[in-house]
């Protein structure tokens, strides 16, 4: 928790979780706000324009999904859910609402902080995407070569394509029909087991060990997530 | 005449008013002998005329006659069927509707019996009634066919099997009736659809029981799973800031490690509920790798400072399994895991194809402790997971959750010494890139 920054709200109904995570949080560098409910959330959000919003979704008066669909109308605010675990289907539901994240309670504090940092990363634009730099791995998008431990790696078209678009979402969630949509360009008959296979190879030939992954996992149900942090 | 009396008094009648004409009449007026032959004629074609009109006549009453008691019929069927459709939902209208229907077209009343799982059940019977020993009734209700009986005055016992696709579930029986075969068969029809309408009322209202009391265990279990997990997140945000500040971290790190325990515990509970609430596991393809990151991420403080090796076999199979119930069985099993050896033991976790089924998986959780509990041992072999001890029961809860995704739990002595605590999966289909 070196230089952070930042202005982010919190909106939880519980006061305990609520000053809880905003002490965590002012305690890693950054600035908070709080709010109780959705229309709180909302109206804070317009005002004070926070550089991210963290919500619950079980609130009273405007719930986290009418705040996510609010603040996606009013902009591009990244969203971090903090939901209870076991509500798969409410974690599905935000993300596709349009929230970016999700961290499950009961959480621990460098996930949550972790989590966070991944949020206020600049969004890399695929653009301009010129070298991502992990722990151990490097990606060259202009020369289409990846190094990993000092040593490239032969990728096909298809996995260099599946890394590109997760590594340049690092620490964020990707879902298997984004990764449809981006790779194969939603080519109707691409199945997720499809998607599947080609992590499966890209994994074996990019994670030193494959009994512990450093780079790639798989989210349940949802899709992978790109877990090292880019060498800043 | 006709009318009133039938043809047979009304030809004597026609008769007798001829030669009243004849005698009254025609010359010579008051003998019964006709001198002019045109009136013998005339007196001839007199007589046919009325013969001919009563014998219409009586033929038409018959029929009027018929037709009364085709309508009686009718009516009783129309009234049956209104009776049975217009009580709705109501269970047990139907011996009462039944009931109105035999009193109409059985002189002698009748019944309803209905063939269960159990012995013959009466619902209905009036008049005469019938007895459920009556042998009568089960060859019917086996043959399928109805039988017919004699009774008094011409009229008949009917015994109507009720069979609705295929399966004859009840007999009706009607006494002393005079009814058509054809109008009794709609009697039957219409019984035997609503016997079957009333089973399927009651079925239908026990599902939906059923599926109320799941819909309310998934509320209860969404508020319990949100009332125990926040609190839980409170204190773990607290216990942060406290180790922020306080000058030895000793005792906040056991507060933290029993509070991560606590949080297990209700993983556990809320798992088990939600399988018991009817939300079924969602099995996906799922790499062993990422199943034990899961379940290690699950335990920090717990494992802290242990030494635990991970190894996955090459051509590994992915699992095809739910990957919330997988981490959970392993984080118990890891935790059962670390509380067998000494702090400074090996852990290790380790997948593989297994040896003797291509289609499945083993993931491994290995100690270095004193090996499978004397009272685990026992309990398997009595088939009682009561017995078993702590160690025991939270096994058994793991051996439940496995066995929904179709997959087992068991615990083996370690070559060298210790425990293999093994989960055994389904894997997923193979790879075809």
């Amino acid at each position: 928790m070196t230089r952070t920054s930042g202005t982010i709200l919190v909106v939880d109904d519980d006061p305990a979780i609520r000053r809880g995570v905003a002490a965590e949080l002012a305690a890693a560098g950054y600035e908070t706000l709080e709010a109780a409910d959705g229309d709180e959330g909302a109206r804070l959000s317009a005002e004070r324009e926070p550089d991210l919003v963290l919500t619950d979704l079980a609130m009273p008066v405007a719930d986290g999904f009418e705040l996510i669909a609010r603040l996606r109308r009013a902009g591009k605010t990244p969203i971090l859910v903090l939901s209870v675990r076991g509500g798969d289907a409410d974690k599905i539901r935000a993300l596709d609402l349009g929230a970016d994240d999700y961290v499950m309670k009961p959480f621990s504090v460098p996930e949550l902080l972790a989590r966070v940092r991944a949020q206020l990363r600049r969004h890399t634009d695929e653009s301009v995407l010129g070298i991502l730099e992990f722990p151990g791995l490097t990606l060259d998008h202009e020369r289409r070569r990846v190094v990993v431990e000092g040593k490239e790696v032969r990728l096909t078209p298809t996995e260099l394509s599946i890394l590109e678009l997760l590594a340049s979402h690092a620490g964020k969630p990707v879902t298997i029909r984004q990764i449809i949509g981006r790779v194969w360009h939603g080519a109707p008959g691409t199945t997720p087991d499809a998607v599947r296979v080609h992590v499966g190879s890209l994994r074996k030939k990019i994670e030193p060990d494959p009994a512990r992954p450093r780079y790639i996992v798989t989210e349940p149900w949802v899709g992978y997530r790109f877990v090292a942090e880019p060498v800043s | 005449m006709a009318a009133r009396f039938g043809f047979a008094a009304s030809a004597a009648a026609s008769l007798a008013a001829t030669a009243c004409y004849n005698y009254f009449f025609l010359p010579p007026v008051g003998t019964w002998t006709i001198a002019d032959p045109p009136n013998w004629v005339a007196l001839a074609t007199f007589l046919l005329a009325s013969v001919v009109v009563s014998r219409l006549v009586a033929r038409s009453e018959r029929r009027a006659a018929d037709a009364e008691a085709r309508r009686t019929e009718m009516e009783a069927l129309y009234d049956l069927s209104v009776d049975l459709f217009a009580a709705t939902n109501r269970i047990g209208a139907l011996g009462e509707a039944a009931g109105r229907a035999l009193r109409t077209i059985g002189t002698s009343g009748g019944g309803l019996v209905l063939f269960g799982s159990g012995p013959p059940e009466v619902i209905v019977s009036v008049g005469q009634g019938l007895d459920a020993g009556d042998p009568l009734l089960e060859s019917v209700g086996r043959a399928g066919e109805p039988a017919e009986l004699p009774a008094a005055d011409g009229a008949r016992d009917v015994y109507l099997p009720l069979a609705v696709g295929g399966r004859t579930n009840g007999v009706l029986v009607v006494r002393g009736t005079r009814a058509e075969r054809n109008a009794l068969a709609s009697v039957g029809r219409l019984v035997a659809l609503s016997v079957e309408r009333e089973r399927f009322l009651s079925e239908r209202a026990h599902l939906e029981a059923l599926r109320e009391s799941d819909s309310l265990k998934t509320s209860l279990l969404r508020a319990v799973s949100h009332d125990l997990r926040t609190p839980i997140t409170a204190i773990r945000l607290g216990l942060e800031r406290l180790r922020r500040f306080a000058a030895d971290t000793a005792d906040v790190d056991v507060v933290s490690t029993e509070t991560e325990r606590l949080s297990r515990r209700i993983d556990n509970l809320l798992a088990a509920a939600r399988l018991d609430a009817g939300a079924y596991p969602r099995p996906e393809p799922s790499p062993p790798a990422d199943l034990f990151r899961g379940a290690l991420e699950a335990l920090p403080l717990v494992l802290a400072g242990r030494t635990i090796d991970v190894t996955v076999a090459p051509d590994t199979p992915d699992a095809l399994a739910d990957p919330a119930l997988t981490v959970e069985i392993l984080a118990n099993l890891l935790e059962n895991a670390a509380r067998a050896g000494t702090r400074d033991t090996p852990l290790d976790l380790a997948a593989e194809p297994s040896p003797t089924d291509s289609g499945r998986v083993r993931l491994d959780v290995r100690d270095r402790g004193a090996g499978v509990p004397a009272d685990v041992k026992r309990a398997a072999a009595s088939g009682s997971p009561a017995d078993a001890g702590r160690a025991g029961l939270g096994l058994s809860i793991c051996g439940s959750l496995a066995r929904a995704m179709g997959g087992t739990v068991v615990l083996l002595d370690r070559p060298g010494g210790g425990t293999i605590a093994r989960l055994d999966l389904p894997a997923a289909p193979g790879e075809t890139p």
